[in-house]
């Protein structure tokens, strides 16, 4: 069967099961100093504020934003490419953020990456062979040619294309070595930070579709990084939205895009154009008014009460509530592990409405 | 008005703005890349005109050709024309043309952040503007940009005009671009992937804008992407691009429920929905985009394509009408691709 007919059964009930990946309370901070000689620390980036969540073995978590809410951020501290300021991640029962350096490298076998930009991560002075090579000699493993023809063969490239320089693929041959580069030592955790946005649409589905072979085949654990909702609602089996730095709402896919009750997701699922011209003539855009605020200086309480079309519609009192205290993640009555943090959350339909 | 162009726009008789079997070739070390190759369009009042394709297919080098932009040499004009209103832009002598630019056509880009100047304040650029192109004082020219600037759903106008663009948001850089093509009431808009590089919500402020100020104004616009969501949702009509060419033209509603060329069949089929819930798998298009200095023989898309054959091989199919109107496909197979994406519709 194909990796999403597989999938699709693993998103839910799987609460007895240890999760591959565990993030708990992660916070990461960058200082804004300030000062010619004597640099003084004068505020915060609350880049990332706050994030919980769990992947289980062989499902795809999408993280979902807009640019600046702290997706890649957080993916990034989760992996320790950026050192987390606070929480703690644990891969496959391992306390990522308790490794020292050496633990740390060996560690990296386990969790990969896969970025956004083929054109910019690959180094254009290596071969693919050098490039997927030195993969296997940085975590001290055994490569010859065989090996490298049979990563190659995996992603969809020809063995020939080995001894080429990046500049010689088109985008979508460079993510598909993107991909086998972070596949090449069986890791158990991939990141796809917007593996598939610098793609053109007719390319996007051929790599949309490795990924999902390659999870099938190697039973990969994801988290996918991504502007996309149609992408989203295709590959992931469980999302959370991100807004300036916390998960606003985390639900199993179908539940999160037929069900949404944050009015940010709502507005974010509806601000997304369907190629479909009469469902688009019908459904109503929520327009948002102004843009994120400065993640240095989030609004008290909820950080999206600037912004937010539901706080316009309340009353003095209840918006009193969405200023000063900010609201935690409520369970949503009716739906499995589905989450959001808004005090007057509620179901709006906005997929086809 | 403007006062600058001697072209009477009110005559009724030809369309606003007419490209008409355009070629744009450029000379290269690898051989002609035709990035243009024989394309015609028009666009009226009030409406908007999607030129989709991927990258590479022609759809910017087109629209920037209309407003002089693409450098000769290395570019080769061998054929075609544009017409505002009936008159030849392209035969028209570069100053005269100069005049048209920016006040009848104008062009909001892709990237706001490239298309600004970083060392000059925002409301001196809308000023300048509109002082390239209307006789008035320093001082109406700023206040002008003020309005526009408020037009254009800027907060606190009078602030932002005195900003340099790196104090501006991404989208407020692309609503302070759209005022400075708004300065002089064009009649024809080229709106060159204008919220590619945005985010969905902000996507859906700007669109917004466009379609209000369309309203307001009748301005024609051109919408170029390669997103099929933005142009199911925004576009009148819509010429599908691929290597260079137009291969298939017609109403949104034609294009996307009865489309008649294999290239649109495949971009439609490869797309995941966010309407519906999971696709077993997606149906990608096989292979890449050909080069624009190798394009295959015959029709362009054919190595690609399931439903090719021999009589795909030969010659480039020429664009004809499939159902009467204005609906028309370059694609030896429009029957076969017309019966597969009936099938498709019915399984769903």
């Amino acid at each position: 069967m194909t990796a999403a007919a597989e999938q699709g059964g693993t998103g839910t009930a799987e609460a007895t099961r240890q999760p591959m990946l565990e993030v708990d309370n992660l916070v990461k901070h960058f200082p804004i100093r300030s000062g010619v000689f004597f640099k003084r620390t004068i505020g915060q980036v609350k880049a990332v504020d706050g994030v919980s969540l769990n992947v289980y073995k062989g499902q795809t978590v999408a993280l979902v934003g807009e640019s600046g809410c702290g997706k890649s951020t957080t993916a990034r501290s989760i992996m320790r490419l950026l050192e987390p300021t606070s929480g703690r991640v644990t891969l496959d029962g391992v306390d990522v953020t308790a490794l020292g350096k050496q633990q740390l490298r060996k560690a990296r076998r386990d969790m990969q990456i896969v970025f956004q930009d083929p054109y910019a991560s690959l180094n254009p002075r290596m071969t693919i062979r050098q490039i997927l090579s030195e993969k296997y000699q940085l975590l001290g493993a055994e490569v010859n040619r065989k090996t490298i023809s049979d990563l190659l063969d995996t992603v969809g490239l020809a063995e020939e294309y080995a001894d080429r320089y990046p500049h010689e693929f088109s985008g979508g041959q460079r993510q598909r070595i993107g991909i086998a580069r972070a596949i090449a030592m069986n890791p158990k955790f991939v990141v796809l930070d917007e593996p598939v946005s610098a793609l053109d649409v007719s390319i996007q589905a051929q790599v949309v579709n490795l990924l999902e072979d390659l999870q099938d085949e190697l039973e990969l654990t994801y988290l996918f990084i991504a502007h996309d909702l149609s992408v989203v609602r295709h590959i992931a089996d469980r999302v959370a939205v991100m807004y300036l730095g916390s998960i606003v709402e985390i639900a199993d896919r179908d539940d999160l895009f037929d069900r949404p009750h944050h009015p940010y997701t709502q507005a974010l699922i509806s601000a997304v154009p369907i190629p479909d011209p009469k469902l688009e003539r019908r459904r109503e855009r929520i327009v948002l008014r102004g843009d994120v605020p400065n993640p240095a200086n989030p609004p008290s309480g909820c950080r999206f009460r600037t912004r937010c079309w539901k706080f316009e519609q309340l009353s003095e009192s209840d918006q009193r509530r969405c200023i000063e205290e900010p609201p935690p993640l409520y369970d949503v009555p009716g739906g499995t592990g589905h989450q959001a943090s808004c005090h007057f959350a509620s179901l709006r339909e906005v997929v086809r409405a | 008005m403007t006062g600058s162009a001697d072209i009477d726009l009110d005559g009724p008789s030809a369309p606003l703005l007419e490209v008409r079997d355009l070629k744009v070739h450029f000379k290269t070390d690898y051989g002609i890349v035709k990035a243009v190759d024989g394309v015609s369009w028009h666009v009226n009042e009030g409406e908007t005109l999607a030129i989709v394709g991927e990258s590479g297919s022609g759809k910017s080098v087109s629209a920037m050709t209309i407003l002089g932009l693409v450098p000769a040499p290395p570019a080769t004009f061998p054929s075609g024309d544009v017409f505002l209103r009936g008159r030849s832009l392209l035969k028209m002598p570069e100053k005269q043309q100069r005049k048209l630019r920016g006040s009848q056509i104008s062009m909001i880009f892709q990237d706001p952040l490239t298309a600004l100047n970083p060392v000059f304040r925002v409301g001196d650029q809308i000023a300048e503007m509109v002082r390239a192109h209307q006789d008035v004082s320093k001082h109406t020219a700023k206040k002008r940009a003020l309005d526009l600037l408020g037009e254009v759903g800027i907060p606190n106008p009078a602030v932002r005009l005195n900003q340099y663009p790196h104090e501006f948001s991404g989208g407020m850089r692309q609503r302070a671009m759209i005022a400075m093509a708004l300065a002089n009431d064009p009649h024809v808009l080229l709106a060159d992937e204008p919220t590619t590089a945005l985010d969905v919500t902000v996507q859906a402020q700007i669109m917004a804008l466009l379609e209000k100020l369309q309203e307001d104004r009748n301005t024609a616009i051109v919408l170029i992407t390669h997103d099929l969501g933005v142009v199911a949702s925004y576009a009148d009509r819509i010429n599908v691009m691929y290597a260079g060419r137009i291969v298939e033209s017609g109403t949104a509603d034609e294009i996307f429920y009865e489309p008649r060329h294999a290239y649109t069949f495949g971009l439609l089929s490869s797309l995941p929905r966010m309407d519906k819930a999971r696709q077993l798998r997606l149906e990608p298009i096989k292979g890449i985009p050909p080069s624009l200095a190798k394009v295959p023989q015959g029709c362009p898309f054919n190595p690609r394509c399931t439903f090719a054959t021999d009589a795909c091989l030969s010659e480039v199919p020429a664009l004809v009408s499939v159902n009467g109107a204005d609906h028309s496909a370059a694609c030896v197979h429009s029957d076969r691709v017309a019966m597969a994406h009936e099938e498709r519709a019915a399984a769903q």
